[in-house]
């Protein structure tokens, strides 16, 4: 049995993923503009990325997408035939069954607020750790469009351990402290008082969700991989200790830093290649597509400057002690320049990435609580995404 | 003793005793290595400094360890008893050189910082491009008894600061010329080449034009921005 992708899909009586809105019951609807989309995150010769949609669609329907999709850059189907897509029936009922079950508790929720005022959307994480972007109607609040489907690197970091660790790194940086618990009692669903809600994403902690039981207890953590550990150490120096919340973490280790080094260098030469594509990637994209890009990019920058701390600490641990093998000085000449190739990409795509960075909070936030003196010597992309007068004066009041 | 810094050692007495030569020059060529990636090091763990001053940074990073090579070796003698320097099997060096260039980035980080928030609060005050000269800008002249202290500096600084404030045609011809003919630098100057680059590359051509290094022009630049904003402050300060 297949679902025909060229008609508009909708579904009923699902929970309203605003926690505020919890009275109300949403539609959602699939128009055929969704399966371009995720047609072109399916170009993306990313390995999570693929293995993340064969694992929810099957098999099947990532093949059925690929073939659309080559033919249609073949151009070698005439124009009705590639215009009509046909997933298995099973495939639409997984995405339903995972939106429905992600919108009563969903992994995250972002509160986007758009161009424009009258833009809001919601982006969500859902449970299998695939990003939603919906947006409400503009005649009827109560559907949402679903605009995008993708997955990101929020679904590497979900895995294992990672969602603690995520929740761990949101805490200590407040990357999403200025984005509020949602305004209980202002938002009146289709009221004239209306508050402008902060946009953002927090992630969902189960005492918000009063009506649901708590989330079973977190496994206990299995030990961190060197680049783990490099990052944890780094963000310890990087940050001040109030924030970090783990001063006194003793320098890693010889192999464990010459291990961090090889993979973080591995980890630069893909950011490095995908940055070069970000403009091309962005292009088409919508609005939360582009802006998750542009801030992963910003993300893998800073874990990247964190485990290079951690990493250079030892390097200038040994070489002061004059013990520096020819394993660790090579990969640390090899990593330099990974860095520097991957600022080079970086620097050629700001006028794409600078202006989102300068909407939303994310670096402020890191600013705030960089230790010194790299507060006083910021790194050029944290003070290249420098928000307007008029930015700087709305977040200056949102922070108090 | 670390190789290391055996080598800076007799890299800082051959130095001090005016020994420049070959053994100063060899020992020179084993250190920059090491210079470079401190350097790279450093920027790697604050990344302040764009690509462009980044690689100037790294650069003249063996310039500014043979500078202050006298300093260790002060630092060395000072600090270390001599059960220290003869027991030691730690690399002194590294760990001073790291802190000194570690120094020398955070001021040229401050300084790109100053330069942006200025330029940011004068986007019409960028370094001066005759060109983009508006017609109705009050004539700049230097009152007479702040020329005769202009005539007194030294000819590369007044070619270099005339030229990157746009003011050299400005000048009296006479003491223009023979800043010139000090240098060794023909007129008309400055060459087309520096007229038609942007601003951006403005240093870059000048160097080249005065057969400088691009380090050169750039220390100089600073030096002269304060000493001349501190010395004419009726002319407006300089970006």
């Amino acid at each position: 049995m297949i679902e025909r992708m060229n008609d508009v899909i909708v579904w009923d009586g699902f929970p309203h993923p605003d926690p505020v809105m919890r009275h109300a019951s949403v539609t959602v609807q699939l128009a055929p503009p969704l399966w371009r989309r995720v047609l072109h995150h399916l170009m993306v010769q990313d390995a999570a990325q693929r293995a993340g949609w064969s694992s929810w669609l099957g098999e099947a329907a990532v093949a059925t997408l690929r073939d659309a999709l080559e033919r249609e850059l073949a151009h070698d189907a005439p124009r009705a035939e590639h215009s009509v897509l046909a997933l298995p029936a099973e495939a639409v009922e997984a995405i339903r069954a995972t939106l429905c079950a992600s919108f009563w508790q969903p992994l995250a929720i972002w509160f986007g607020t758009g161009d424009s005022k009258s833009d809001g959307y919601y982006r969500l994480i859902l449970t299998n750790g695939a990003v939603a972007v919906l947006r409400p109607l503009p005649a009827d609040p109560a559907s949402l469009l679903l605009e995008d489907l993708f997955f990101t690197q929020c679904k590497t970091k979900l895995e294992g351990d990672g969602a603690r660790r995520l929740g761990a790194v949101a805490q200590a940086t407040d990357r999403y402290a200025t984005f509020l618990t949602p305004h209980r009692g202002d938002a009146k669903h289709g009221g004239t008082r209306r508050m402008p809600r902060p946009h953002g994403i927090r992630f969902v902690e189960p005492r918000i969700w009063n009506d649901l039981p708590a989330a079973p207890p977190a496994a206990p953590a299995p030990n961190p991989t060197p680049s783990e550990s490099a990052e944890i150490v780094g963000l310890s120096r990087l940050l001040d200790s109030a924030a970090a919340g783990s001063n006194g973490l003793p320098a890693l280790s010889n192999p464990i830093a010459t291990t961090a080094s090889r993979e973080l260098r591995n980890e630069l030469e893909t950011w490095t290649r995908s940055t070069a594509e970000l403009s091309d990637q962005c292009e088409h994209a919508t609005e939360a597509y582009r802006e998750e890009l542009c801030l992963e990019l910003l993300e893998n920058r800073i874990s990247a400057w964190a485990r290079f701390v951690a990493i250079d600490e030892k390097y200038n641990a040994a070489m002061e002690a004059g013990d520096v093998d020819v394993e660790f000085a090579g990969e640390m000449d090899a990593l330099l320049a990974a860095m520097e190739s991957f600022d080079e990409s970086l620097q050629t795509t700001e006028s794409t990435w600078a202006p989102i960075a300068a909407r939303v909070e994310l670096l402020n936030n890191w600013k705030n609580r960089l230790a010194a003196p790299h507060r006083h010597a910021l790194p050029w992309w944290m003070s290249a995404a420098r928000p307007s007068g008029a930015r700087a004066r709305a977040s200056s009041y949102l922070l108090g | 003793m670390g190789r290391w810094t055996e080598l800076a050692l007799k890299l800082a007495q051959a130095k001090r005793l005016g020994a420049g030569g070959p053994e100063a020059d060899a020992v020179m060529r084993e250190l920059a290595p090491l210079a470079n990636q401190t350097a790279r090091r450093v920027h790697a763990a604050y990344a302040s400094l764009r690509k462009q001053r980044a690689a100037d940074f790294v650069a003249t990073a063996p310039a500014l360890v043979w500078k202050k090579i006298e300093r260790f070796e002060e630092w060395y003698n000072r600090e270390l008893s001599p059960a220290d320097r003869a027991a030691a099997v730690k690399e002194y060096f590294s760990a001073w050189c790291y802190v000194e260039l570690r120094y020398r980035y955070l001021d040229a980080a401050r300084e790109q910082s100053e330069e942006q928030r200025l330029l940011s609060l004068a986007p019409d005050r960028p370094i001066a491009d005759p060109r983009s000269m508006d017609d109705d800008e009050e004539p700049f002249e230097l009152p007479p008894e702040e020329m005769a202290r202009v005539r007194e500096w030294d000819p590369l600084d007044g070619v270099i600061l005339f030229c990157l404030t746009g003011l050299w045609d400005r000048l009296p011809a006479g003491l223009w010329t023979s800043w010139l003919e000090r240098l060794g630098v023909e007129e008309p100057f400055p060459p087309q080449a520096y007229l038609r680059a942007p601003n951006t590359k403005k240093r870059a051509v000048l160097a080249t034009a005065l057969n400088v290094s691009r380090d050169v022009i750039y220390q100089r630049w600073r030096r002269l921005k304060t000493r001349f904003n501190e010395q004419i402050p009726s002319t407006g300060a300089l970006p």
